[in-house]
């Protein structure tokens, strides 16, 4: 059996809470839980560093339970600050739940409300980076001269977010680690959006973990290894537990061929032939030299430079439960087969021979193929808590024509080089660390390095 | 027939490429994981095999576990048989199957249906083994849709009436500008709903097995014929009552319960709705 569990842990007395959780499921609404999203790269045409959304609750205020300045309220000392846990609890046949946390926040007052007819009370509760929100950074925090870790440590590493999250040194790997030319530049500017600078600059993401940990890394996958797999309506093996796919694009709509930060412009001559001029136009005060300047339009360009494909896809949150932002996913998601005639099977590869009439090719149909091969990690995950389902934006691993797969296979193989996209040697610039070899019909090895004469 | 009751529920098969079971083929090994998963329409085939060639089908479960049911699902085999290992494959007792009963193994020699079914006395193994010799058809590649192995929850006593046999291709319609509909169809999946009407209370074993169903997460698998076959039970066939007509299916609405005429110790009504599940 599967549940939500809604907790929560009010601020007592003396700033502190209590060590145990009190369940408040019973209290809210069936639909009272709004949709969990936690992101990056959020919007089309944009590149982003982490969103995770506030929720609202909606729940029964029956005989004031929610209410302040009630002796019947679970409120001891207010509503404000107090802690709410969402949990997805999975429940055996012998009644031991097993709960995995899908969001914890602070209670905002400001936006509580309360209507007497019908007994509801509606809360808005911030997602912990909230925190980042709602505290600036203090004057001469950051200092002129400062690695981009070093920066993120002198703003998060603060009372005022280390009460909500944990910061350690060891945990800020940023792709980029540039030199901050003007530390000045943050005074007095919302954690968030100093963060969200640093973050940019330096081509890396900010995520949370499970234990409130603040992660700040690349924008590369976790790992290829221990990938989620889905499988869609045409698996061969009937494994379908895929609800929908949506928004399937190439990804052209976040590719972007040169960048300018400030008045330095880095092109991708190739791949701006090949995929069109697309610039995107950086405003960063924290950096003033050119050279730094160029080094974060060449990282940037370079993350963006190839058009890699994205969309969305629905799954039970059962599925997708144990999997967060940046695992990879394995799309099962061929072309569904028409069923053999009555006495005609399936040919099988290796087996069936050229004409063999009971063996005929199938007839493949369906809007859509995605192949296994193709990794993808997550980049955006929003679960409905109503439907118990979880939609997972993804986007293909990897920066380049020759990545972003499980397996790199030993030879062409159709499907892979895509006619009429795929480009041999893209950047008229690049020169190529092995020796040419001349490419044989039938023989060569096409990975990036062959040359076609 | 030597089986009996009517509708019959089993547990999924322990046998299923979703849990890390194992199947080894003599030959055609390139297909024998389609034997276990969960596709109707792909099959185990063996390669360049004949009547002289006794071919092997060795499946691994992941775990020993107790069996008491085993299913052959749509296969072309005439003599055949089917052990279980016990430190070396040994013959199940006291087997029923469609035609007989009180048999001392599953073997057959002369089969002739397109799908078999045997009880047995409850045994504890990992694996099992199923030795085909002959098809049907002289010397045809030997061939197998689905191997079930599983135990039962329960026979239905009594005679619902299966309404709303629902077999559908869950058709996706689109009106185009000229009025026409384009129509695209998916695989084929299965719905009933169970009418237990003017249920007398002698079946209230009926009525427990569905409340059984009712209160479980897993899905089930449901043979809505019952190893009934032949022109003594169904003038015509309909899809849903083959033989190799099982369904992994769950309970997909409330029940609909009352007493009738509200007289409590007078007959039941109960209605319940199964729906074919992936997983």
């Amino acid at each position: 059996m599967i549940v939500y569990k809604v907790e929560i842990k009010p601020l007592q007395g003396d700033e502190t809470y209590p060590s145990t959780w009190t369940d408040i499921s019973d209290y809210v609404d069936a639909s009272g839980i709004s949709k969990i999203k936690k992101e990056i790269d959020a919007t089309d045409y944009s590149i982003g560093v982490y969103t995770l959304s506030d929720i609202t609750l909606k729940a029964k205020n029956l005989n004031g339970i929610f209410n302040e300045a009630d002796h019947r309220s679970i409120f001891p000392n207010g509503r404000d600050l107090a802690i709410v846990k969402v949990s997805f609890s999975q429940i055996d046949n012998q009644g031991i739940a097993t709960d995995t946390t899908r969001f914890e926040g602070i209670l905002n007052e400001e936006a509580t409300r309360l209507d007497t007819e019908d007994s509801e009370i509606r809360f808005k509760v911030l997602a912990k980076d909230s925190v980042l929100r709602k505290n600036k950074v203090s004057g001469g925090a950051v200092s002129s001269g400062q690695t981009v870790s070093a920066a993120l440590g002198s703003i998060l590493n603060v009372p005022d977010v280390t009460k909500v999250l944990n910061f350690s040194s060891a945990n800020i790997n940023p792709d980029l680690d540039v030199v901050i030319d003007d530390g000045s530049s943050f005074d007095n500017a919302t954690i968030r959006d100093a963060v969200n600078e640093l973050l940019l600059i330096s081509n890396s993401v900010l995520l949370l973990d499970a234990s409130d940990n603040i992660i700040v890394k690349s924008r590369q996958e976790n790992s290829l290894t221990g990938f989620l797999p889905l499988y869609g309506p045409g698996d061969i093996f009937g494994r379908e537990n895929i609800i929908r796919v949506k928004s399937f694009n190439s990804g052209k709509h976040r590719t972007f061929t040169s960048f300018k930060v400030n008045n330095t412009v880095f092109d991708k001559t190739g791949f701006s032939e090949a995929y069109g001029f697309q610039q995107k136009s950086l405003s960063i005060d924290s950096i003033t030299d050119d050279a730094k300047e160029l080094s974060i339009a060449t990282r940037l360009t370079e993350e963006f430079k190839y058009p890699k494909q994205e969309l969305e896809v629905e799954v039970k949150t059962l599925v997708a439960k144990n999997h967060g932002l940046l695992d990879t996913v394995q799309m099962n998601y061929p072309f569904q087969l028409r069923r053999p005639k009555e006495g005609n099977f399936y040919p099988i590869v290796g087996v069936t021979k050229i004409g063999d009439a009971s063996d005929p090719l199938p007839q493949e149909y369906g809007p859509l193929m995605i192949d296994s091969n193709i990794a993808f990690k997550i980049i955006g995950i929003t679960e409905n808590v109503k439907k118990f389902t979880t939609t997972l934006k993804l986007r293909q691993t990897g920066t380049e024509t020759f990545d972003g797969i499980f397996n790199r296979p030993e030879s062409a193989i159709v499907g892979f080089a895509v006619i009429g996209t795929a480009v041999l040697q893209a950047d008229t610039t690049e020169v190529l660390k092995q020796n040419w070899n001349p490419a044989i019909v039938g023989a060569t090895k096409i990975n990036g390095l062959a040359e076609v004469l | 027939m030597a089986i009996t009751g009517g509708i019959k529920i089993f547990e999924p098969s322990a046998a299923s490429i979703d849990n890390s079971t194992t199947i080894v083929a003599s030959t055609g090994d390139a297909s024998s994981d389609f034997a276990i998963d969960n596709n109707a329409y792909t099959y185990w085939r063996s390669s360049g095999s004949n009547d002289l060639t006794t071919e092997t089908l060795t499946i691994t479960l992941p775990t020993s576990q107790a069996i008491t049911r085993i299913m052959l699902v749509d296969h072309n085999f005439k003599n055949f048989q089917v052990q279980y290992d016990n430190s070396g494959f040994t013959n199940f007792s006291n087997v029923t199957s469609l035609d007989s009963e009180g048999l001392s193994a599953i073997s057959e020699t002369n089969y002739t249906k397109n799908t078999s079914y045997y009880e047995f006395d409850s045994v504890t193994t990992n694996q099992i083994q199923i030795s085909i010799d002959t098809t049907q058809s002289v010397d045809a590649e030997k061939y197998l849709s689905k191997v079930i192995i599983t135990t039962e929850i329960g026979t239905l006593s009594g005679y619902p009436v299966v309404s709303r046999l629902f077999t559908t291709r869950n058709e996706k319609k689109s009106q185009v500008l000229s009025g026409k509909t384009i129509i695209e169809k998916s695989i084929e999946t299965f719905r009933t709903t169970l009418n237990l009407n003017n249920y007398p209370p002698s079946y209230e074993s009926d009525i427990d097995l569905m409340y059984t169903l009712f209160d479980r997460d897993e899905s089930f698998l449901v043979w809505l014929c019952g190893g009934r076959f032949g022109s003594d039970y169904f003038r015509y066939t309909l899809r849903g009552f083959r033989l190799q007509d099982i369904y992994l299916m769950q309970v997909a609405r409330s029940f609909n319960n009352k007493y009738d005429k509200n007289i409590y110790t007078g007959l039941i009504d109960k209605r319940v709705t199964l729906e074919e599940t992936p997983l």
